[in-house]
């Protein structure tokens, strides 16, 4: 059996839909930005595997740059957290409800 | 082997300036110790007036740039310096909200710089890569900016939101962007066009053109995917909500504009029918929701989501092929370039209201650790600060859409750009919608002119953001009067990215 | 190929349910008696004192923070290291030059500023 894009692409599927579920069913902040993390390595997937089957660098540039993003985008969100954690005590999604009226 | 693509740096001065200024206000905030408060205000001010007159100083030729990654043109001109007024704006108003609470914040500045870089490349983006990248600058600087009161929860909790939802989205956008890529063979809007304008690009095309429109969507604030809206708005410190509201929501859709008219003339056979449907539900959810709310910048929250409504009403005259014949070439449609300029213009309006109205809200101040933000706070207002009441009024007016402000004048261009598109029934509901949304705005200035001065505890004053304020409210009458210059410009803007 | 795969599969099964079925049997045949000295670490270390959830002090999550988006930084340095011999054969040297310097430049600005707040202070 040959691994070809087909199984990469299903594999990517894969990750995004237990990330996208995850995100969604997970109330614990942290594991919501690890969800985040994990669609964002389905895609970066994708593009490789898409870069490889059509011989062209741009999906490896987009995944590079990916990596850059989605680092800054983790440090700002635990940076974040770590200011509502020191008031709160908690980084359950549900219980940020003081702008609920 | 490595070849450079040529580098035209005219083209690129604005947002070198602008980028830049960010480093060089960083790290004077990191070594200047000796630093009065408002020096950072003065130093961000004259990085965002450099840009301006680099841009007007030098006219570069317009084109594709850096290998066809960023097309500068008149229509990028003109949002750049929509971005850059906007942020000028926030910039004052923020720094007159810091020296109104004695909390000084210097990682303010950078940020909206960077900000504001991010969303003048995103509508500058002639390529996933870089439209993914000025999105994620964009928002990153504006995360940061909603976290911006150390130690209020609300703020902190509101940015929370804003990341995670926002960070769910990119993620869609760039599954999306990967599943475009593979279809298209390469990222960049030209190839997608030629896959995407015949409408065959496949099953996979059409996913991935989805997740990237879901990807917008939550930018723009569509219905159904608009729950952070109100929390973040209402969260966020009232100059930063004024700056998500009109610049964040400005550039997107400039950049959403330019991705369905130059990547997608073909979609409009697949899409439209959903994109109907979504229009039409974010225009009366928006207005529906608007009314029952108490606080002000909640309520100004729902009514950006109806204003995005109204907005993608144009985008939708964009998309309808011309007189019911699917195969007419787009760009030689007279309801595109009406629906085109009509956005545009609808754009610049809506942000100098609502610059005006956050400019009123975010400088009465706070009392016990929140901001004007019930309606009921501004009882009596007219009594109290006349001048501040008369900017909040104009503005109200003009985001309900009454005659002889820009609010009336952009609804008009776009309802008759769609009307003219043969969306007729979509035109009479948006009537409707903006019918309705009177009620909600006027209650406010019912409230401000009409009852009783109860001596409320907000009580702050601060004359630069007022005469800001001012500038702006009178700018909304004068466009409402005068439009013929300005809609001549966004005419002429539009028409230059149709090329 | 998928045909060679099928006896090391069968081993595979085999093993997986001869360990569960030994499992099961000892669980439900063995007897139990429970007391607290058969229960303690015996020979294993000490009784475990305190939560297992320590409580880290937050300036190593700030640095952690820090290592992160520095470290990340990194992997745009690799292509470039690849692509820089071609660049001098294709006369392009100076300007991949002053890319990299520019890109480390900002990153040095970022550095700096860190430093100067006191992110990188220790107490």
């Amino acid at each position: 059996m040959e691994v070809g894009l087909t199984h990469y692409l299903l594999l990517a599927a894969a990750v995004f839909l237990v990330g996208m579920v995850g995100f969604i069913v997970r109330r614990n902040t942290l594991i919501m930005l690890m969800c985040v993390e994990l669609m964002l390595s389905a895609a970066n997937l994708v593009f490789v595997a898409f870069s490889r089957e059509l011989g062209d660098e741009a999906g490896h540039v987009f995944v590079l740059m990916n990596f850059a993003v989605a680092a800054a985008e983790v440090a700002i969100g635990l940076a974040i957290l770590m200011e509502i954690f020191r008031r709160r005590r908690s980084v359950d999604a549900d219980d940020l409800n003081t702008l609920m009226e | 082997m490595i070849t450079v693509p040529p580098v035209n740096w005219p083209a690129l001065l604005p947002y070198l300036v602008i980028g830049g200024g960010g480093l060089v206000v960083m790290l004077v905030d990191a070594f200047v110790r000796t630093l009065r408060k408002d020096h950072l205000t003065a130093l961000t001010g004259l990085v965002f007036l450099g840009a301006a007159i680099a841009m007007i100083a030098v006219k570069p030729e317009p084109g594709p740039q850096l290998g066809g990654m960023l097309t500068v043109q008149m229509y990028t001109r003109f949002f750049d310096f929509l971005l850059l007024g906007i942020g000028l704006v926030t910039t004052v108003y923020g720094s007159a909200v810091y020296s109104q609470d004695g909390d000084y914040r210097p990682e303010f500045y950078p940020l909206v710089l960077f900000a504001v870089l991010g969303m003048m490349v995103l509508v500058a983006a002639s390529d996933l890569l870089i439209l993914f990248l000025g999105i994620e600058t964009m928002s990153l600087a504006v995360y940061a900016l909603v976290c911006g009161r150390r130690g209020e929860l609300r703020s902190s909790e509101a940015a929370l939101k804003y990341l995670l939802l926002g960070s769910f989205a990119s993620a869609f956008l760039l599954m999306g962007a990967a599943l475009l890529y593979g279809c298209a063979g390469g990222t960049s809007y030209a190839a997608l066009a030629a896959v995407g304008g015949t409408g065959e690009g496949g099953p996979l095309f059409a996913v991935g053109l989805g997740l990237v429109l879901v990807g917008f969507a939550f930018k723009v604030a569509m219905v159904p995917f608009h729950m952070w809206t109100p929390d973040v708005y209402d969260g966020a410190p009232a100059h930063v909500t004024g700056f998500m509201a009109t610049a964040v929501k400005a550039a997107a859709f400039g950049a959403l504009i330019r991705f369905v008219t130059i990547a997608l003339p073909g979609l409009a056979a697949h899409w439209s029918g959903l994109l109907t449907v979504l229009t039409v539900l974010t225009m009366t959810a928006g207005n529906l929701l608007a009314l029952v709310q108490a606080s002000i910048k909640r309520m100004l929250a729902y009514s950006s989501i109806a204003h995005a409504g109204y907005l993608l009403l144009g985008v939708l005259a964009i998309l309808a092929p011309a007189g019911g014949d699917p195969g007419r070439p787009l760009r030689e449609s007279a309801v595109v370039q009406a629906a085109g300029s009509g956005l545009l213009f609808y754009l610049l309006g809506y942000c100098l209201m609502n610059l005006a109205a956050f400019g009123v809200i975010s400088q009465l101040g706070r009392s016990g650790g929140v901001e004007a933000d019930q309606v009921d706070h501004y009882r009596g207002l007219s009594g109290r600060q006349p001048v501040a009441a008369a900017v909040l009024a104009v503005a109200m007016f003009s985001l309900a859409g009454i005659p002889g402000t820009v609010g009336f004048l952009g609804k008009f261009y776009l309802f008759e750009a769609a009307i003219r598109a043969q969306l007729v029934p979509l035109a009479i509901w948006g009537v409707v919608n903006s019918l309705l949304s009177v009620y909600y705005y006027l209650r406010v200035v019912v409230v401000m002119y009409m009852s009783d001065d109860q001596t409320e505890p907000f009580d702050g004053r601060n004359w630069e953001t007022i005469l800001l304020a001012g500038c702006l409210a009178a700018l909304v009458v004068l466009l409402g009067v005068f439009p013929a210059a300005v809609h001549g410009l966004t005419s002429l803007a539009f028409g230059t990215m149709l090329g | 190929m998928t045909a060679s795969a099928v006896p090391v599969l069968l081993v595979l099964l085999v093993a997986v349910l001869f360990a569960a079925l030994f499992l099961v049997l000892s669980y439900w045949l063995g007897p139990r008696r429970r007391d607290p000295l058969k229960e303690s670490p015996y020979e294993c270390g000490i009784p475990a004192r305190g939560t297992v959830q320590i409580r880290f002090f937050v300036r190593f999550f700030l640095v952690a923070l820090f290592f992160l988006i520095f470290d990340l930084e990194a992997v745009f340095l690799y292509p470039w290291v690849l692509v820089f011999r071609s660049s001098l054969e294709s006369g392009a040297a100076a300007f991949a030059l002053g890319e990299m310097g520019v890109f480390l430049a900002i990153l040095v600005t970022g550095f700096v500023y860190v430093w100067r707040k006191g992110g990188l202070e220790w107490q």
